[in-house]
């Protein structure tokens, strides 16, 4: 960012965020208010290489480097008239010399070299090619000519989409406007109840619907070219109660708990709904505490020495 | 999580007394092997300690603990204090107290046991509280010495302990045996303090912590002059196999027998004992040989010292 800067007053990005470089014919950049103030007149010479400018000539630089801009604005300026086509030659060497020719002209007013030759040569073939540079410039290049040509195709193809579309609902509004009709029919002239009529054409509607297409346009039983995978059967899981080792009494569940009198069902009411956060049950620590009361209580280590102690 | 499948049932409660003091005169001849017997001098030889003499210096330092907890500013609940003479029971099971300096190993066993019992001490504070000792020398060797007893301990760190369990004793006693009459408060103090003194035997490595509640609850109740046989008998151990119930009851006596005959520390004895302890480490080849084979106590041997 600080890079860029104006050559003339100094200011920066920076410091002006809202600073434009402008370039010319020569592509030395100056700011926007540098080139207020020095072209005010309309015209005057680059403070950077004295050559003659005009104000209107000044864009915004696309390139940091001056030296791109610059052959990049000379190009633009030589292509208007070196326009041949690979067509206009006969063969494709000469094809490829005229090309090294537009790319020597460039590099040479780029780094100013020989610029009065080579303003004279452009100069002359203008003269001598008028005929076809007004020419090619009236017909469209082959790139452009591709690019209409796409755009054209898809239009087709949207209309062609919408008429279609269009035929489709159509033909289903009359069906449905036949059915109906015939629906009135058969209740004024049958003699079935209007119940099991309506039911009826109700199955046939739902019917009709079935054979349409899927949403992907594909239809209803088309067989795809796809292995269906194969289905490996899981075993449901089926909860299994943990069996525990208590090595003692056993501790009974909740419900034994309390019939036994270990508290009374009114302790361990949770009032507050904030009560049961983090799952905790005021039974919890009581049937704790027995746990820890029971389990072991019948350890004999003389049983488990045969067990590998590991030490 | 129960003791039932714990790593305490599985690999620290052992069958008998004698395999427990086993143990401890293994852990003595392998420091001693370690060293080497034939390479230390008359003198030096003449300061290593019997099995029996470490174990009492062990069960001093046990005694040591207590008081470093209490004299925390909120002394650490019993149930840190607990784990930590646990750790340090089993830490000096399969160690001598020749070879790792006692002292170091009972600090970083409170240390441990207050993570582990997730009661929160940051090493600052901990370090802080340490009477015997600088702060800095305090926070080095907790840090030198947290990893060598995790790893001496083989990382069970989960310590089954008997104090929920007299809670859940009295509160069965109370739900299922409405006819007995004591003071509830005052048997549970008693029987805490009977666990108290439990800490300071073998027990802790012979017994489950349920039977030890058990026998804590006897214990105090017959103190208050009741007797709970009628609940055990017929209530707790109800619809038992005759075999295994003779079995929990003669597990419990000899539980309870164990704690009232538990030893006795003599001052003068124990200060015997730390002085040889002290001679034998001043004692240079032990040192340098020391060093050669336990490569990382170069730094803990300056904290010694």
């Amino acid at each position: 960012m600080d890079d860029i800067q104006c050559p003339r007053c100094k200011t920066t990005k920076y410091r002006n965020p809202s600073l434009k470089l402008l370039v010319n014919v020569c592509g030395h950049p100056l700011c926007h208010t540098c080139v207020e103030f020095l072209f005010t007149r309309g015209s005057g010479p680059c403070p950077e290489c004295g050559i003659s400018l005009r104000k209107q000539k000044f864009r915004l630089q696309t390139f940091e480097d001056s030296y791109i801009e610059k052959e990049v604005d000379i190009r633009k300026r030589i292509l208007k008239d070196f326009n041949k086509r690979e067509e206009d030659f006969l063969t494709l060497a000469e094809y490829n010399d005229y090309l090294e020719e537009v790319e020597n002209i460039v590099f040479n007013l780029t780094n100013e070299v020989d610029v009065e030759e080579t303003n004279r040569k452009v100069e002359e073939y203008r003269r001598a090619n008028q005929e076809i540079i007004t020419r090619n410039r009236s017909k469209l290049s082959k790139d452009e000519e591709f690019l209409s040509r796409l755009i054209e195709d898809e239009k087709m193809q949207k209309e062609n989409w919408n008429k279609f579309i269009q035929r489709e609902e159509a033909e289903n509004e009359e069906q449905k406007k036949k059915r109906k009709e015939a629906l009135l029919e058969e209740l004024t002239t049958s003699t079935l109840s209007a119940d099991k009529i309506i039911n009826a054409h109700k199955k046939e509607e739902k019917e009709v619907k079935r054979q349409t297409e899927f949403s992907t346009g594909i239809s209803v039983g088309a067989r795809l070219n796809v292995k269906a995978e194969v289905k490996i059967e899981y075993e449901q899981y089926s909860y299994i109660p943990i069996e525990r080792d208590m090595c003692g009494p056993e501790v009974g569940e909740e419900e034994e708990l309390l019939d036994l009198g270990y508290a009374t069902r009114e302790s361990l009411e949770m009032t507050k709904p904030s009560d049961k956060a983090g799952g905790y049950r005021p039974l919890y620590h009581l049937q704790r505490s027995l746990e820890d009361a029971f389990c072991g209580l019948f350890f004999h280590s003389i049983q488990d020495s045969a067990m590998d102690t590991g030490l | 999580m129960l003791f039932s499948t714990s790593t305490q049932r599985k690999f620290w409660i052992f069958p008998s007394i004698d395999e427990v003091r086993n143990l401890r005169n293994e852990a003595n001849s392998e420091f001693i092997n370690k060293i080497g017997i034939k390479q230390l001098s008359e003198e030096e030889a003449r300061y290593l300690l019997t099995p029996h003499q470490e174990y009492k210096l062990s069960l001093a330092y046990e005694y040591e603990i207590k008081k470093f907890c209490m004299s925390f500013p909120t002394p650490l609940p019993s149930f840190v204090i607990a784990t930590s003479m646990i750790y340090f029971k089993r830490f000096f099971l399969h160690n001598s107290i020749m070879e790792y300096n006692p002292e170091d190993i009972m600090i970083t066993c409170i240390f441990l046991a207050c993570k582990v019992e997730e009661y929160y001490v940051s090493i600052q504070n901990f370090s802080s509280y340490c009477k015997l000792m600088p702060k800095e020398a305090c926070e080095k060797i907790v840090r030198d010495n947290e990893l060598l007893v995790m790893l001496k301990l083989h990382y069970h760190l989960t310590i089954y302990k008997p104090y929920k369990a007299v809670d859940g004793f009295l509160l069965d006693i109370r739900t299922r045996c409405k006819d007995v009459k004591f003071n509830f408060e005052r048997v549970q103090k008693i029987a805490l303090e009977f666990i108290d003194r439990s800490l300071h035997t073998d027990v802790f490595l012979l017994y489950s912590p349920s039977q030890i509640a058990l026998a804590a609850v006897l214990h105090s109740v017959h103190r208050e002059g009741h007797n709970l046989d009628e609940y055990v008998l017929t209530i707790l151990l109800h619809d038992v196999p005759q075999e295994t119930m003779t079995k929990v009851i003669e597990q419990i006596k000899k539980l309870r027998k164990l704690v009232k005959h538990q030893e006795k520390i003599n001052r003068n004895e124990i200060a015997d004992i730390e002085a040889r302890l002290r001679a034998f480490k001043a004692t240079t080849t032990w040192r340098s040989r020391n060093s050669q084979f336990d490569g990382d106590s170069q730094d803990s041997e300056t904290c010694m010292d």
